[in-house]
């Protein structure tokens, strides 16, 4: 690891005066870059607009987006080249350029993380991946590794920053479209992982959320095989999403995917409905009676929802009078602990006396 | 040679390291000295060779903090290329010293890397990982849900400002170990884990208040530099980075004497030449060194100024109930699995990971849970291997130290119990127990808290930092720091420029110059 000087170069660090010299030659270097900058610009614009496709203008997109890769005129107006001219006919000549602007995006991306064109643009690339042969698989191997390694690249980003939604959103897309795809499990171990090493991540749990639903989707042909299956995944879940509340109830990522967990367990509601209700009344109970925080948000509100949930969805089959005084309760409370959304609360309220 | 100085320091070791770099850098012309041929004094990080010359030099003397000096051989390959600290010490990522070693640029010196892991040691001989943040506790399989709970609240509690809490108030000296158990409803296995594996406790006895600031640091440094709280620093830790210190002051201009024996410390009425007071001669140095101001590590006051030196009272971080440490150094080509998951590759599977080695990591032992160990402290166990710079490929160097009840015991008898616990976790192949290819045993005796001696005058001019005392095993590097900068401020006082308006505000580390807004091609 690198000295901690180098991460606190800022702190303590004295500024020394420039001498008025200095400045005017320093103001002398930025008005030149900004007068390259803009010639450059205008060069590429013109270029585009005389629809110039030339190689000389492919390098010119090159260095203007390695100064600034958010100009996505110009991203754009180099695919524009790629497609119009074939100054790379052979499928070598393509690979190799393709390969280039690979190798640039991820430098790119390096500096600038949430960029959407330098994203587009990777995806642009994989997707113009030409098949060398179609009647030989073997032969794509290329392309295969090409795919292969953009998870790797995706997960570096995450890595480095686990909450980049864009990369997330990337890695969806590299899943869905990988030439031979990878079984979602691994992809549900990938987020265990990252919920593992901070689980105030939505992200993380959003892709949990789907991969967990395409699992319970594309299900097993043998209909009660796979309920039995499904039923161990949600229980398995349950319980993971319970370690959460428990370590940390104040967390929101928590609360949010244990409704999402509710929500999508459609085929045994009831039993579980009264099951949450009494597993989240019990980590209520455990912060209050311990004086660890009075009485908790999170906690509450789910409770709320889930007695919502049966007196909308199970009214024959519950003791509707007793759920909605105890739902009003918990909204009165709910309205004075947390002001900011007192009118949510009003109007819940006002939907359980209908 | 130029033989008139601010100030002469005696003793390279930590505290008087930093004292010298911080002078040299405020302009004070500032001569170093040291009897021993290496830097670091008794924190120094020694090659194997010097190892065995320092064993060997220390088993005769009197004077030495270390005692009951024992070694298994004088011979191993690849010598030069071990740093062995003589107190090992894992260095909080906030604190002190991080602060010290940014501030004086110290830190480009030396290379560090974060700690692999902090494990301990269950009676079962299993080896478990400590929970320390949100996500570990996340994680773990073996703590219920109510005791998560719990453990969250109190690790909250404990890193926030606890000093205002209600549970805290009057209970400062209670136990730690009972405080947790009845102010958080902790568990006996978990409040253990708490005191002796997050705050460093040494015994059921150590009092709440101090090992709650301790675990509030240390708590606040997880995530500063990854996800451990602890720096280690390569090529031997804090003994290379006192030696880093030496140079930054030799850098600023101080003059370095290494490896001479001191024949005389006399002391003159200031006359009318300036940097007088002190005369300091070295056996086979021609000149006389001048001074105004001496400092010096405690085990070099000569007896006859015993009375003029000015002992600096001691940190409160430096309170110890430990007066005798038993350590022991071995040399293992065998890695060391303490359970923690690999870092570099979150794939492999928990048992593949326990099979897997740790470069450098600790290991805490609890009292009684070892058969054969103490049943009254916990022992540190301190592995470090090629990834800290402090040993060749394939080898570790594995430290153990444990507080003992007096001096007469034997450490290498001591210990033994705990070093064949540890050998026991080898990794490959497994059940076979590691065999040291080297083996040092030694006490380490603390001086105490020396009472402030010698007359204490507005400005004392033979200035003696506080003896490190064992606190825990991060606490020592700080502990120094902080002792360094009231030795600084006294230092001050007496070599003040008198143009110098604001002298006894200077700051300890004036800040580095650089250009302003460097530009970003």
């Amino acid at each position: 690891m690198r000295s901690p000087y180098s991460l606190q170069r800022k702190h303590g660090v004295k500024r020394i005066r420039q001498t008025a010299q200095d400045r005017e030659a320093k103001r002398q270097r930025e008005q030149s870059r900004i007068k390259d900058y803009l010639a450059l610009t205008n060069v590429i614009l013109t270029g585009k607009k005389n629809k110039d496709w030339s190689e000389d203008a492919f390098n010119l997109t090159t260095r203007i987006l390695q100064l600034n890769p958010e100009f996505y005129t110009a991203w754009n107006y180099r695919r524009n080249i790629f497609a119009w001219i074939n100054f790379a006919s052979s499928h070598q000549g393509i690979l190799k350029i393709l390969s280039e602007d690979l190798s640039m995006t991820m430098t790119a991306l390096k500096a600038h993380p949430k960029v959407y064109w330098i994203w587009n643009h990777r995806r642009w690339c994989l997707e113009n991946i030409p098949d060398l042969s179609e009647s030989d698989p073997n032969d794509n191997t290329w392309k295969k590794e090409a795919w292969d390694r953009e998870l790797f690249v995706v997960e570096k980003m995450l890595d480095s920053d686990p909450r980049n939604f864009h990369a997330w959103d990337y890695r969806r897309y590299i899943l869905a479209n990988m030439p031979i795809p990878r079984p979602p499990a691994s992809e549900l171990a990938y987020t265990s992982r990252k919920i593992e090493s901070n689980f105030s991540n939505f992200s993380a749990w959003h892709q949990r959320s789907k991969v967990l639903s395409s699992l319970w989707e594309s299900g097993d042909l043998d209909e009660s095989k796979s309920k039995e299956k499904d039923r161990n995944i949600w229980c398995a879940e349950f319980e993971l999403i319970r370690n959460a509340m428990y370590t940390d109830p104040n967390d929101q990522s928590v609360w949010m995917y244990h409704r999402w967990l509710v929500g999508s367990s459609k085929s045994c509601l009831l039993v579980i409905a009264h099951h949450l209700i009494a597993s989240v009344r019990e980590c209520h109970c455990c912060l209050s009676s311990n004086n660890f925080n009075v009485f908790n948000i999170g906690c509450m509100e789910s409770i709320v929802c889930y007695k919502r949930m049966l007196i909308k969805d199970h009214a024959t089959d519950v003791d509707l009078a007793m759920l909605t005084r105890e739902c009003n309760g918990m909204l009165q409370q709910l309205q004075e602990l947390d002001p900011l959304r007192r009118r949510r609360y009003e109007d819940l309220v006002g939907t359980l006396l209908k | 040679m130029e033989s008139s100085f601010d100030t002469i320091i005696l003793g390279t070791g930590l505290t008087e390291s930093i004292v010298a770099a911080a002078l040299s850098k405020a302009g004070y012309k500032v001569a170093h000295l040291d009897t021993n041929s290496f830097y670091g004094g008794n924190e120094a990080s020694l090659s194997f060779e010097e190892l065995i010359q320092w064993a060997d030099a220390n088993s005769s003397s009197i004077d030495s903090p270390f005692s009951f000096i024992t070694y298994s051989t004088r011979v191993l390959p690849q010598p030069r290329q071990y740093s062995i600290c003589l107190r090992p010490s894992i260095i909080p990522s906030m604190g002190p010293l991080i602060s010290s070693l940014i501030s004086s640029g110290v830190s480009k010196y030396s290379g560090f890397r974060l700690l692999d892991c902090v494990s301990v040691y269950h009676p079962s001989g299993l080896v478990k990982n400590v929970p320390a943040s949100k996500e570990d506790v996340f994680k773990s399989n073996e703590i219920t849900l109510i005791g998560k709970r719990r453990l969250m609240r109190f690790l909250t509690f404990a890193a926030g400002d606890f000093e205002i809490q209600k549970e805290i108030q009057g209970k400062h000296d209670k136990p730690f170990l009972e405080f947790l158990k009845t102010e958080f409803s902790l568990s006996d296995d978990i409040a253990g884990v708490i005191a002796y594996a997050l705050a460093y406790c040494v015994s059921e006895a150590d009092p709440t208040h101090p090992a709650l600031r301790r675990l509030h640091k240390y708590l606040h440094s997880i995530g500063r530099y990854g996800p451990s709280a602890f720096l280690v620093g390569h090529y031997g830790g804090i003994g290379d980075i006192a030696q880093g210190f030496c140079r930054a002051a030799a850098v600023h201009g101080a003059t370095y004497i290494l490896g001479r024996k001191i024949e005389s410390i006399t002391q003159s009425e200031p006359g009318n030449t300036p940097n007088s007071r002190y005369t300091v001669c070295l056996v086979d140095f021609p000149e006389p060194l001048k001074c105004n101001l001496l400092i010096s590590s405690p085990s070099y006051v000569p007896p006859e100024l015993a009375n003029d030196a000015f002992h600096l009272p001691s940190s409160v971080f430096n309170q110890s109930s430990v007066d005798v440490i038993a350590r022991c150094t071995v040399i293992i080509d065998k890695s060391i699995s303490l359970g923690s998951r690999s870092k570099d590759d979150p794939s492999v599977s928990d048992e593949v990971a326990a099979r897997t080695g740790v470069d450098t990591g600790v290991l805490v032992v609890p009292p009684s849970s070892v058969a054969g160990g103490s049943s009254t402290s916990a022992a540190i166990v301190f592995i470090t291997g090629e990834g800290s710079m402090s040993a060749p490929s394939g080898k570790w160097i594995l430290y153990i130290a444990l507080p003992v009840p007096s001096s007469s015991v034997s450490p290498e008898s001591i210990l033994k119990p705990y070093l064949d616990a540890v050998l026991a976790l080898t990794t490959d192949p497994a059940d076979v127990p590691a065999q040291p290819l080297f083996a040092m045993f030694y006490l380490e005796t603390s001086s105490g808290t020396r009472s402030e001696r010698g007359a204490r005058r507005t400005e004392a001019s033979y200035l003696v930092p506080p003896c490190l005392n064992y606190v825990s095993l991060p606490d020592l590097p700080d502990t120094a720091t902080v002792h360094a900068e009231a030795t600084f401020r006294e230092a001050l006082k007496v070599v003040g420029r008198s143009d110098d308006e604001l002298r006894l505000n200077v700051e300890f580390w004036p800040p580095v110059e650089e250009a302003e807004d460097s530009e970003v091609i």
